[in-house]
């Protein structure tokens, strides 16, 4: 017996709704991003960002 | 228009054919730096969800640091959206807007803070993400 596929499709009502952006509360600026490969680029520089600040990220125990 | 997620994460983007958002590492909510005062470059994620009656007006959306004691401790940032209704919309549906990208919180001391998300203007927060900061000396 053959068997039946199904192709579920999963998008968001926000396929029409969405920003990509740069959010600066240094200096109360915002840059929206428009070059696809811009999210990309920004992850790289706050990574470097985060490692000169020596920043770590810490899950807050349970209580 | 609410606020129906906002998270800290390692990475946030949105994936633009899909409209989904793409976190990694959601839910940051402490910190540890070396020093403050400090710049804390993070990736930051907003879910907001509208009425059919608001789509295509135009709002503002605020970002801003408070402290532990609600005073303000950033420049407050703006940008404006304005949602449409995409083709699958059914009556009486609510829709989604999805923001994600990167943010800098300045942080002057060890302590508790929120990042407070606004619309229009208004002084009251319509969506907070609290978040500490201690000081590591590893």
């Amino acid at each position: 017996m053959a068997e039946k596929t199904h192709q579920v499709q999963e998008f968001s009502s926000a396929r029409q709704n969405h920003a990509s952006v740069f959010v600066d509360l240094t200096k109360g600026r915002v840059t929206k991003l428009h070059d696809p490969g811009a999210a990309h680029d920004l992850a790289d520089k706050i990574r470097r960002q985060q490692q000169v600040l020596g920043v770590r990220f810490v899950s807050r125990p349970a209580a | 228009v609410r606020v129906q997620l906002a998270v800290l994460a390692r990475y946030a983007e949105v994936e633009e054919q899909m409209g989904l958002l793409n976190l990694t590492g959601a839910g940051i909510d402490i910190f540890g730096v070396r020093s403050v005062p400090a710049d804390l470059p993070v990736h930051f994620a907003l879910q907001l969800r509208f009425e059919e009656q608001e789509v295509g007006i135009e709002r503002q959306v605020t970002l801003a640091v408070k402290g532990a004691d609600l005073a303000v401790e950033s420049q407050p940032a703006s940008f404006s959206i304005t949602p449409q209704l995409g083709p699958y919309h059914a009556a009486g549906w609510q829709g989604i807007y999805a923001v994600a990208g990167g943010i800098v919180l300045p942080v002057t001391a060890a302590g508790t803070y929120f990042l407070d998300v606004m619309f229009d203007g208004e002084s009251e927060p319509a969506g907070s993400v609290p978040f500490q900061v201690f000081l590591d000396a590893e």
